[in-house]
């Protein structure tokens, strides 16, 4: 972990020289992970992307104010979810929605009756019903594979704070997908056997 | 340990973050209790599943289009701004919509006064009675006598704000010319200082 701050730092000290080549670097370093969760926040793809570039646009015009106390990843992360926050709040897609409403307008949900690989399917579309505050703390610490103390600095919340909502998230997503859970669990025992459907 | 304790622990356990104690404590409590076993099962699942999800994909052309946008924020920042541009910017919006809202409705009502009180008659007293002296005419001679009908009582408000009336005494007037009947009325008399304003006909 302190391998990736220090290169991170290398990266930035020269970026701060206005070496765009360093610059674009940072940017691969960044730019997968960053699309993956703001694609999760906002539920849209193309809209994270532009957002993800908005955030690189900032972190380079704003070059010459960073500090180097801090993890470059929080500074970035925080910047790009901040831009999140604001267009879920601009657009109002706080979405509180169930998988039988999904199901009911169409959203796909994979046939219970298919192999565990479909759990992750369903537990991305879970996480999108699930409250701002949760799924941030969520795809930042269990996606995103941070740590709490990563998570606590980037959300400006306590690290308690950060546990308890992780925890919140889980059990929600837990709820809602107790039936694919039971069914992995047998799977694991070796109770069920997965058969393909003609 | 008791179930609910237990489970408060489960997500603390997938994180491996519990005391060595509290593990220990956990783990007897799962040995014996098949609820809390598979609760822990669901927790850890989810916990790992989250962590194999599919990345979404980044196109290939993020960085160059990143550099265009860029190239364009560069361009942006280095061209001087117009003078009127501070008074566009989102803050100054609601400012001048407010201050366009005051000037309009102040506008409409001065307008409207003003229209109202043209309409009701001159607003200086001291014209208004200039305006209304009789004008009899050499030769001319009073008709006739006196009827209340021959009367119109205006209204004014004297010096000292209150209300007051007093009458118009209108006389017919022979035009020698014409042979024919002229009305000329007679202004009361109201001293000019004495009134204020004068508000009806």
């Amino acid at each position: 972990m302190d391998s990736q701050k220090a290169i991170d730092h290398a990266l930035m000290r020269q970026v701060q020289q206005d070496d765009f080549e360093a610059f674009e670097k940072l940017v691969d370093r960044y730019k997968g992970r960053l699309v993956n969760v703001i694609t999760r926040m906002l539920n849209d793809q193309s809209e994270a992307e532009d957002l993800v570039q908005e955030t690189f646009l900032r972190v380079w015009t704003h070059r010459q104010d960073y500090d180097f106390s801090y993890c470059l990843s929080t500074w970035i992360y925080t910047i790009a979810l901040n831009l999140a926050k604001n267009e879920l709040r601009k657009h109002r897609k706080f979405k509180f929605f169930n998988l039988i409403e999904m199901a009911e307008k169409g959203i796909e949900i994979p046939d219970p009756k298919m192999g565990p690989s479909a759990l992750g399917h369903m537990l991305d579309q879970a996480i999108t019903t699930l409250p701002v505050k949760y799924k941030t703390a969520f795809l930042l610490r269990d996606v995103e594979q941070m740590s709490y103390e990563e998570v606590a600095q980037i959300l400006g919340v306590p690290l308690g704070t950060v546990k308890s909502r992780v925890n919140r998230a889980r059990a929600v997503l837990k709820d809602q997908l107790k039936p694919k859970l039971e069914q992995s669990r047998a799977l694991s025992q070796g109770s069920l056997v997965p058969v393909r459907t003609m | 340990m008791r179930c609910r304790k237990a489970r408060w622990f489960l997500s603390a356990r997938c994180d491996g973050t519990l005391s060595e104690r509290e593990r220990l404590r956990l783990e007897d409590h799962l040995k014996g209790c098949a609820d809390c076993r598979r609760e822990a099962f669901y927790f850890s699942e989810i916990a790992a599943c989250a962590g194999r999800l599919e990345k979404a994909p980044v196109r290939p052309d993020f960085n160059v289009r990143l550099r265009a946008a860029i190239r364009r924020s560069e361009v942006a920042a280095s061209t001087p701004k117009p003078w009127y541009r501070p008074t566009l910017q989102p803050l100054f919006r609601p400012v001048l919509a407010f201050g366009l809202l005051v000037l309009t409705l102040g506008g409409g009502v001065t307008g409207y006064v003003l229209t109202h009180n043209s309409e009701s008659g001159p607003m200086d007293s001291t014209e208004a009675i200039v305006e209304w002296q009789p004008v009899i005419q050499p030769g001319m001679t009073p008709v006739g006598d006196m009827t209340a009908e021959d009367q119109r009582v205006r209204q004014y408000i004297d010096t000292n704000g209150a209300l007051s009336d007093f009458v118009i005494e209108t006389y017919s007037v022979e035009d020698p010319n014409t042979e024919k009947h002229l009305p000329q009325y007679l202004n009361p008399v109201v001293p000019a200082e004495q009134m204020a304003r004068q508000v009806s006909y």
